[in-house]
């Protein structure tokens, strides 16, 4: 359960960025997670609330995408494919890089501005 | 409604500390590796088992993470071999930072082989990088050899793979050959070594893979 953890250094990474939105609301935050970042993204949507209480994230909503795993082969040097291995699916070689589904990012945030929040 | 766009990585904090160990141990020329497994997979018990053989060879350091306790770290200076322990007090796993902390009570510029055992879990560790140059899976066949395709982040993101308890294998039903197919049926290139700290079987092999990850690791890499 390390998602607690991970739920803390997003909100963090959140109001750090928040900095230059003096008076903003949070709205939504955005998240990308790689199904294999090694993070569940239930359990993350479990913690976030309890993270971001008496923060200034608290009462925004959390979005999560799952970002598959995604491998670039050298060997038979397709396109980017998804896989569910570290092998390519086409033609078998391990001789491949990972593109994406590892990582996990903050993509995005949806703000309610001081000067939108009478609109 | 803005909205801002911002792609940031969540774990960039831990990343850049990461890098911070990372070009330290090059600097020392120190072979890091971060050891992961469950509990119980016998970790401490293979280090215990590898350090009688290499410790007048080589100087050896490990950092213990565990949740309580120091017990680990008792068990590898009785084998010879100085030892830190992280007591992470309920976290689940090691990072970056704690790593850079405990480097500086370690005499790294004298140091050929840090082993960070980290704290037992198949799940947590997998997401912090430490700045290892290898990350280790052990998995005990009394585990099940499935275990691979239970937690496949943990053997994708690892660079070995050993198998713990084989003298064990015939009274749990469970065939070390299939637990090897299915680790490399998730990673290919994992190298991967079967042991038995007990009987000694397969430890000449995780001893040559310890000292010789890619066969350029021969004493004080630095000179």
């Amino acid at each position: 359960m390390h998602e607690l953890s991970i739920a803390i250094d997003a909100i963090d990474l959140v109001s750090a960025n928040l900095a230059q939105y003096p008076g903003a609301r949070v709205e939504i935050v955005r998240l990308s997670v790689g199904i294999y970042s090694g993070i569940d993204p239930r359990a993350l949507e479990f913690c976030f609330p309890l993270a971001s209480e008496g923060t200034p994230v608290e009462g925004a909503k959390l979005h999560i995408e799952t970002i598959p795993l995604r491998i670039q082969c050298h060997e038979c040097e397709a396109d980017p494919v998804i896989s569910d291995s570290l092998e390519c699916p086409l033609c078998g070689s391990p001789r491949i890089t990972v593109v994406s589904g590892r990582d996990l990012t903050l993509t995005s945030l949806d703000l309610i501005l001081p000067d939108e929040e009478d609109a | 409604m803005t909205r801002v766009s911002l792609k940031s990585k969540i774990m960039e904090k831990n990343d850049r500390l990461a890098e911070v160990n990372r070009a330290k141990f090059k600097d020392e020329g120190i072979l890091c590796i971060n050891m992961i497994g469950s509990p119980g997979s016998g970790k401490t018990t293979l280090l215990e088992a590898a350090f009688r053989q290499i410790n007048d060879k080589y100087n050896c350091a490990v950092i213990e993470g565990d949740v309580k306790t120091d017990n680990d770290m008792r068990r590898i200076e009785k084998a010879g071999v100085r030892a830190l322990q992280i007591q992470t007090d309920g976290s689940c796993h090691l990072n970056a930072g704690q790593i850079g902390n405990m480097l500086s009570r370690l005499p790294i510029s004298s140091i050929d082989l840090l082993i960070i055992e980290n704290v037992g879990n198949l799940i947590c560790p997998v997401s912090y990088d430490l700045g290892e140059e290898y990350r280790m899976i052990v998995v005990s066949v009394t585990e099940g050899e499935d275990k691979p395709l239970k937690y496949p982040s943990a053997f994708m993101s690892a660079d070995m793979t050993i198998i713990t308890k084989i003298d064990l294998a015939p009274y749990v039903d469970v065939g070390p050959e299939k637990l090897i197919a299915n680790a490399l049926s998730i990673n290919p290139n994992l190298k991967i070594v079967s042991t038995s700290a007990k009987t000694g079987e397969g430890m000449d092999r995780f001893l040559k893979l310890l000292m010789n990850p890619e066969g350029v690791f021969d004493a004080k890499r630095s000179g």
